[in-house]
């Protein structure tokens, strides 16, 4: 019995020490991985939290600050007020561009090339909720030069048909809840006592997540790991990573034929009119010109990714092709009088081989690839937005 | 902070390392250097709490005591008081200002980003050391030695209060328990982690005042209110202090003294401050109480002895408040209990006028009357406790609110 308290308590010990020596040497990163980015918003609902000064890091992947403004907004607070005077630049994650440098994200880039401008964008946002931040901002009697949504294939398509009102309703409604009222003594103490209970998990996936975020050994193990080159195949073989090219996150209706039976059609349709919609709003609150600008699917910029898709899934029969969507989706918006940017041929054009335009674990755009997408822009934006809008460099 | 870490929490990994690395120091046979490396662990947790002026002002309350036992210690012969009470005022004073009172409205000029953690504490065993130092002279004494009894990590942020001699005298004894109490020690570790910092919190959660004015609130939720800080607090208390006694058992010393003992089950509020933070409870009885009353008492005609007392109880229970916190509500609190005091007093001395001893015994143990004095005495204490997270005015717009609905 002695011994084996001994053990046990050696045991502890040497786990205490290895897990103290991983945060100090091994894997002082650990911190970085699933960062606390974001934040009750009283009107987004949720959004970035502000003045946000965060490491994130994934090895072979990125290792990169994130930093917003008082508001929230991607970028310094210095640059706050000149940014929001700019070009504002509505998104989602590809926009945001987390795991890119904040002077290397497109919206950041667009300054380069003597555009200022600010990144409205937030990650797991999407149309309406950037929507909203447009209408927040007006609201509070900001103007811009021009707005720019950005739209990552194939996340923003969807059904938008009873999506109208959020363009008449008063702002935040969508998210706000009624009046708070508070709650009475017995649901604080049935709530905390739920919460005790809810601490002893019934599945794996909440004590990893919180193993991820507390423990660097574990840390280490999971996502370190395979900083290490000689165990990043293994690492894929046994499933510790998952194999980016098989994700399957996507509508695989948007790859086939988009006769008027697939119902990926209507809401490729339904999407263009709704920014068409999005885009009237900024001519009524701003009178400055609106454009999408269109970032291809991983499918698209590095082919090989539905190579091996279809494969492992079995759809090497099937009709697919990746540009069928984002093809469509422009026909709609300009059919609907919406500037429209193809970003796709610009990156091929770029010479950067597809798998250097994101990263290998995550289907984010590379820095490479958003100072393409900068690029293309900028010079977009000086030949007039395919309208003769031209919108004069700044800096 | 000094070190650039991050403030070694009790729940923290690095203060579970180092409370498991002095146990397995305390069992090998490199036990000899317990000491040393207990100082060494104790700093590093103090310096993970301060920043740069916070260590000057540490230093400035406790070099000088230093300085001061080490001239005086185990001179029994020492005639010159002066010293001590200059000391121990200067203690005070510091403490007062680097407390940064709410009463002591005067000193906001002086305001300061100065704030240390378990000064409370550090103050207790300094006044204690400068007190004791002449008839300690046969315990050993030196710089490491006062380092670790003034910052020991395992009663520097809460106690419980040790004195020097048991310090010693636990020093003395490290080593490997028996299995038996390794075990009990194990369990009531861990059984103070689950108090402490699972099931505690819940109670405080539920505690907040201003959920008294919601909508169809009733009696049951102002009994949570009323019930659920002072679980809390006894929760939180005693199972830190359960885990420090627990790490110190593992290590071989068994001189950590109790601070708990079923406080809530008190008779009245006599009993109440012998089961409730009783380290504390002993120490303002040693050096506020016991010397006020002894020195006043003995100059003062008889005929003025009850109403001296009374101003003595009042006076050391101002003291008690004025500790556990820097604003007004912590002096009504000690008013409080002063009177509640006062008013057992006078009720034993009723129940000494109407019954001969044995008659009063037997009422006494009556289980009606010990039940009802029970629930008498954890209701006022209760409601006094409600004074700590609440000030005076939102609890009786709160309760006033409450009524009125």
């Amino acid at each position: 019995m002695r011994r084996l308290i001994t053990i046990f308590f050696a045991g502890l010990l040497a786990f205490c020490v290895l897990e103290l020596t991983a945060r100090i040497y091994l894997f002082p990163q650990y911190r970085a991985m699933l960062p606390d980015m974001y934040a009750a918003h009283p009107v987004l609902g949720h959004y970035n939290k502000p003045n946000l000064h965060v490491r994130r890091y994934n090895p072979m992947n990125y290792d990169v600050v994130n930093r917003t403004n008082s508001l929230g907004f991607r970028g310094l607070e210095k640059d706050r007020e000149n940014e929001l005077a700019g070009i504002w630049v509505a998104g989602a994650s590809n926009t945001f561009g987390g795991f890119v440098e904040d002077d290397e994200t497109y919206t950041a880039q667009l300054r380069r090339h003597g555009y200022r401008a600010a990144n409205l964008a937030s990650e797991g946002h999407g149309l309406i909720s950037q929507t909203q931040v447009i209408r927040m901002l007006a609201q509070q009697g900001y103007k811009p030069r021009a707005v720019l949504l950005g739209i990552t294939m194939y996340q923003a398509i969807s059904d938008y048909s009873s999506a109208g009102d959020v363009f008449t309703q008063p702002i935040g409604s969508a998210f706000q809840p009624a009046a708070i009222s508070p709650k009475r003594p017995r649901e604080n103490l049935r709530e905390a006592a739920s919460e005790l209970l809810a601490a002893i998990p019934l599945s794996l996936q909440p004590v990893r997540a919180r193993l991820l975020k507390s423990s660097a050994l574990y840390g280490w193990g999971k996502v370190g790991i395979m900083g290490i080159p000689m165990f990043r195949d293994w690492t894929l073989k046994i499933g510790l990573r998952n194999d980016l090219y098989l994700v399957r996150n996507f509508d695989l209706n948007l790859l086939r034929p988009l006769t008027s039976g697939n119902p990926a059609t209507a809401n490729i349709e339904s999407t263009a009119r709704y920014i068409a919609m999005l885009g009237d709003l900024v001519e009524q609150q701003f009178n400055v010109p609106f454009g999408v600008v269109l970032i291809p699917s991983l499918q698209q910029i590095d082919p090989e990714s539905l190579r091996r898709f279809t494969t492992h899934y079995g759809l090497t029969q099937e009709d697919l092709d990746p540009s069928r969507a984002p093809e469509l989706l422009l026909a709609s918006l300009r059919r609907l009088g919406v500037s429209a940017l193809d970003t796709l041929p610009a990156l091929k054009g770029s010479g950067i081989p597809g798998p250097k335009l994101h990263f290998p674990d995550d289907g984010h755009l590379t820095a490479s690839a958003h100072a393409v997408i900068g690029r293309a822009i900028a010079s977009w934006l000086s030949s007039g937005m395919d309208k003769g809008a031209t919108i004069g460099r700044q800096e | 902070m000094m070190l650039g870490i991050a403030p070694i929490a009790v729940n923290s990994l690095p203060f579970i390392a180092i409370a498991i690395g002095l146990v397995m120091l305390a069992w090998s046979r490199w036990r000899g250097a317990f000491l040393p490396a207990m100082a060494v662990a104790s700093i590093l947790v103090t310096l993970s709490w301060t920043r740069p002026i916070d260590v000057l002002a540490l230093g400035l309350s406790l070099i000088p005591p230093y300085i001061a036992v080490r001239f005086v210690w185990g001179r029994t012969n020492f005639k010159s008081s002066s010293l001590i009470s200059l000391l121990v005022v200067w203690e005070v004073l510091l403490f007062i200002y680097l407390r940064k009172y709410e009463w002591a409205g005067g000193l906001a000029w002086l305001d300061h980003p100065i704030a240390v953690v378990g000064l409370s504490y550090m103050l207790f065993r300094v006044i204690h050391l400068l007190v004791e130092a002449p008839s300690l002279g046969h315990l050993p004494f030196s710089s490491l030695r006062y380092s670790t009894y003034i910052l020991a990590f395992w009663t520097l942020l809460s106690g419980p209060i040790q004195r020097y001699e048991a310090f010693c005298k636990g020093l003395d004894s490290v080593g490997r328990p028996e299995t038996e109490d390794i075990l009990a020690a194990s369990h009531r570790g861990v059984n103070g982690l689950i108090k402490a910092f699972l099931i505690a919190p819940v109670f405080l959660k539920a505690s907040n005042l201003e959920a008294l004015g919601a909508p169809g609130a009733d009696w049951l939720d102002f009994a949570i209110i009323f019930y659920c800080y002072p679980i809390y607090l006894y929760l939180n208390f005693s199972g830190y202090t359960d885990f420090m006694i627990a790490i110190a058992r593992l290590c071989g010393v068994k001189t950590l003294p109790e601070n708990f003992n079923h406080p809530y089950i008190a008779r009245n509020l006599l009993d109440f401050w012998g089961r409730w933070h009783i380290s504390f409870g002993v120490w303002i009885r040693t050096y506020v109480f016991t010397p006020i009353s002894t020195g006043l008492i003995r100059r003062a005609p008889p005929s003025a002895h009850n109403v001296l007392l009374a101003m003595i109880v009042v006076t050391t229970f101002l003291i008690v408040g004025a500790w556990h916190g820097t604003t007004l509500n912590f002096l009504i609190f000690g008013l409080l209990h002063a009177a509640g005091i006062l008013t057992t007093g006078a009720y034993g001395r009723l129940l000494k006028a109407l019954l001969d001893r044995d008659a009063r015994k037997a009422f006494e143990r009556h289980p009606l009357v010990h039940g009802v004095s029970v629930l008498l005495c954890f209701h006022y204490v209760a409601a006094t406790i409600l004074l700590f997270p609440n000030s005076v005015p939102d609890l009786i717009a709160a309760f006033g609110g409450f009524a009125s609905s």
